[in-house]
């Protein structure tokens, strides 16, 4: 203990005395670090379980459907969003915890709210009762609304706090009504906001059954599985999410042998994770992991090597310091260790500068910064309540995943110059200054 | 001179090798990143062929069935119909407007549709052209090349509908099918065949156009539609209306005019006005959704990235090599070099390690670019014809740019990372770098 001490002592004074060269080191760690914590913060928000998306481990969600005909001398397909009699055909299904199907309307998202305080434009989502099991809303007032809601086509709505408090200048705001593109809503509960950076079928301002939406058809009304809804599923455990895939698929297989005409393809199912990477309803899943993949590397690797050389650089100079500590019988493992600690303490400064560079990029570029590597965005949310949570940007996971980015940053740069360097013979280290 | 530093430099490899190798591989990720926002900013920079400020989308909705307002008396197609000319009329009698078009299902500029078709020239020598069209209707006033200001190819003015538009069957096409189908543009009463079945007239030529504003120009023919409009369920999708307000009107309160007054009032039967929307807006917000503005920032923060790591890399490595080259600075100050002879060898030794690894990039992306495409993908270019007047269209051209824009941009960076240690070291006296020695 008392040796690291030492060691950090050292590499300190250095700092103090060489500070261009320390500037520029910290300066390229900082860099690096930013950019690989911005690229783990947009990681977590995509994949982690964050509010109200606590059950993205066990969710299944689907990109689509394609229907195309069997006759492959005159193929025609169609690619649409889901009809709310697949959610209902998924919801049969054994290991099948929950469905919901959500219709977000997106060339018509934002629509004018007014009550007596005055009017906002609000982002709204139509979904079924079963979407406040599927997903985890947090109500800091009243309650979602039922499945007698939702089939009585009562024209109730969850809203969020932020909503609330500017409609109504209050959170306890269950029971009052407003004023939705013409016609009289009741509030059935208020939930913890959301921010906007979630998936798109999440991020809202009010909530209002799905029963209202035009795009509804009822079961009785058609049997077409091309509709317009967002599908997500809930396994009954984590384990089990493979299985609904495949009770998917089978079912899917078996509406397609009956059918003499079409073929349906559901494009999907994936795991959340899965789905995430799936750029667009087109695109394999590999395609958007090679690109975190590509940005994870070059991030990684191009600061790696400008730091390698600098530290290279500094073994030179220091090398008939060295001869002398191996003279005084100090062995190669224990001068390495020595360099690894010394570079430690810049690289962790580095690291410092780096995460408060990130917020800072994560911050000023909140509006788009999460869906930075998305290929397209099917829907540009711009919620009452803001774009990221104080969830997304301070989690142990994103602060664990960039310290041992630093140190792997660290060895990569530090490792290879200080072997190379502690492979000459001590007569050669000591003749090196002449 | 370049064979001594050449000859320093391979002495000095060891310290150099690091640089090098990250020269090498900033050199490769510069191009990958470089090449899509190179594209980018040149598609968006290729002129629009029309005026984009001062058009406006009417937004429109309708109560539904499910909707208290809604009211099943007006939900016939008759009653409709009259409805819809109503809310014509009352935008185009508005004092601001100046011009609007009724346009076809989404087929104005940034819908996010594509309403394609073949246009075969009046000849059986001539290969057919896949166009987009713009479908309007001649209601009213309703003039699309007037409200869009497209311009005329060959004479520059602002184009408007011949007078026999309505009579005849007349169209107007870019200056790229003209020029695919008759080798020139002075085309006007040429005749074309749409999809080989209707004849048409060429009513004029328009310069090129540009449905989103991240595209490149898509061969293109705007033609009124066969019948006028008609009374449906579903109107306020099927029929746009885009108008123009006259020059000299201030947006801000005709907006806000338009929001307090107008909108509120224009409830015609189940249809109902939501808004109005800046064609600018519309253009950006498509740009949002297509991932066109996405390119642009993460490739720009790469570059940037990438470009930092150059000039905090050559900054490190010029300022160590110049302290330990203090002495021999020293000497070649007391012989008499001056200090910009000093700096210029510095500068020199710069600009052979970034040319020699930009070379190696170059040759690496070359094969790679030969083996799998360019990194730039998209831009709406005509799949048979891409039109060769724009450089990211000819793969030599493009390559050459990427890599001159790859190679000239490390070189800056490179340069200034060397200036700055150099330039202070070379401050120093000689008799002070000498004293060590």
């Amino acid at each position: 203990m008392n040796k690291i001490r030492l060691y950090l002592r050292q590499s300190w004074n250095m700092i103090r005395q060489d500070k261009l060269f320390s500037g520029i080191y910290i300066a390229g760690t900082g860099l690096a670090i930013a950019l690989t914590m911005t690229l783990f913060i947009i990681l977590f928000v995509k994949f982690a379980p964050v509010y109200p998306e606590y059950n993205r481990d066990r969710m299944v969600v689907t990109s689509g459907v394609k229907r195309e005909s069997k006759d492959t001398a005159n193929r025609n397909f169609w690619i649409y969003k889901s009809s709310y009699r697949l959610v209902e055909m998924i919801r049969e299904l054994p290991s099948v915890d929950a469905v919901t199907g959500i219709v977000l309307s997106w060339d018509n998202l934002k629509v004018d709210v007014s009550a007596g305080y005055g009017s906002i434009k609000a982002t709204r989502l139509f979904t079924d009762a079963d979407y406040w099991r599927v997903y985890d809303f947090m109500f800091v007032d009243g309650r979602p609304y039922t499945d007698a809601d939702v089939m009585s086509e009562t024209k109730v709505a969850v809203v969020s706090q932020s909503f609330a408090n500017m409609l109504f200048l209050t959170e306890d705001a269950a029971g009052r009504t407003f004023s939705l593109s013409g016609d009289e809503y009741r509030v059935a509960g208020v939930v913890k906001d959301v921010a906007a950076s979630l998936s798109k079928n999440t991020a809202g301002d009010v909530w209002i059954p799905h029963t209202l939406s035009e795009d509804y058809v009822s079961a009785n009304e058609g049997n077409s599985l091309l509709g317009n809804y967002e599908v997500a599923v809930t396994a009954k455990s984590e384990d089990e999410t493979d299985k609904v895939k495949s009770e998917i698929k089978e079912m899917i297989h078996r509406i397609n042998a009956q059918d003499k005409e079409y073929n349906t393809v559901i494009l999907g199912p994936d795991r959340y994770w899965e789905n995430t990477f799936r750029m667009s309803e087109h695109l394999a899943i590999d395609e958007g992991m090679k690109v975190y993949v590509f940005v994870l590397i070059a991030v990684l690797v191009i600061p790696a090597l400008n730091m390698g050389g600098m530290i290279s650089s500094k073994m030179e100079r220091r090398r008939p310091e060295l001869g002398i500590r191996k003279t005084y019988g100090a062995s190669r493992g224990q001068l390495l260790v020595q360099i690894l600690w010394e570079n430690m303490l810049l690289t962790l400064l580095g690291g410092v500068v780096g995460v408060i560079l990130s917020y800072v990029i994560v911050l000023s570029a909140n509006e788009w910064i999460v869906n930075l590597l998305d290929v397209s965005l099917i829907v540009k949310q711009d919620l009452l309540s803001g774009n990221l949570s104080l969830e997304m940007l301070f989690n142990w996971p994103v602060f664990a995943l960039t310290l041992v980015t630093c140190l792997v940053l660290n060895l990569i740069s530090s490792m290879i110059p200080a072997v190379m360097s502690l492979r000459h013979t001590i007569i050669n280290s000591l003749k090196s200054k002449q | 001179m370049v064979m001594t530093l050449l000859r320093q430099m391979w002495n000095r490899r060891r310290q150099n090798g690091w640089i090098f190798l990250e020269l090498i591989a900033v050199g490769i990720f510069l191009w990958v990143v470089l090449d899509p926002l190179c594209v980018q900013i040149a598609n968006k920079n290729i002129d629009r062929g029309y005026e984009q400020d001062g058009l406006y989308l009417l937004n429109m909705d309708k109560y539904g069935k499910r909707s208290a307002r809604y009211s099943r008396e007006y939900d016939t197609d008759s009653i409709g119909l009259e409805n819809y000319h109503d809310i014509i009329r009352v935008i185009c009698n508005l004092p601001e407007v100046g011009s609007f078009v009724v346009n076809e299902s989404s087929t104005f500029a940034n819908s996010g549709s594509f309403y394609g078709g073949n246009l075969y020239g009046d000849s059986a020598l001539t290969k057919d052209v896949d166009i987009q069209c713009y479908w309007f209707y001649p209601v009213g006033g309703s003039d699309m090349l007037k409200t869009y200001r497209f311009r005329d190819a060959n004479t520059g003015e602002i184009m408007g509908l011949s007078p026999d538009f309505r009579s005849k069957n007349i169209v107007y096409v870019s200056e790229s099918v003209a020029r695919r189908l008759y080798g020139r543009t002075d085309v006007a009463g040429e005749k074309c065949w749409l999809g080989n079945r209707n004849c048409n007239e060429i009513g004029g030529v328009f310069r090129d156009f540009k449905d989103r504003d991240y595209n490149q120009p898509y061969p293109m023919m705007v033609a009124k539609m066969g019948s006028t409009i008609r009374g449906s369920k579903t109107m306020h999708w099927r029929y746009s209306i885009v108008f123009r307000v006259k020059d000299g009107v201030d947006a801000d309160g005709f907006e806000h005019r338009f929001n307090e007054e107008v909108k509120p009032a224009l409830v015609r039967g189940n249809y109902y006005c939501t808004g109005i929307s800046r064609l600018g807006e519309y253009a950006r917000n498509m740009a949002e959704m297509t991932g066109d503005l996405n390119v642009v920032r993460k490739n720009t923060i790469f570059a940037m990235f990438g470009l930092c790591c150059v000039f905090l890399g050559m900054v490190g490595t010029f300022w160590v090599q110049v302290n330990a080259r203090r002495q021999e600075i020293g000497v070649m100050r007391s012989l008499g070099a001056s200090k910009y002879r000093i700096m210029a060898q510095f500068i020199m030794e710069a600009l052979i390690l970034v040319t020699v690894t930009s070379v190696i990039a170059i040759a690496v992306m070359g094969y790679y670019v030969h083996a799998e495409g360019f990194f730039a993908k998209g831009g709406m270019q005509s799949g048979e014809m891409p039109d060769m007047q724009y450089w990211q269209n000819n793969p030599l051209p493009h390559f050459m740019i990427i890599s001159l824009v790859m190679y000239l941009s490390l070189l800056v960076i490179s340069i200034i990372g060397t200036c700055i240690p150099v330039g202070r070291a070379i401050r120093e006296l000689p008799a002070d770098a000498l004293r060590e020695e």
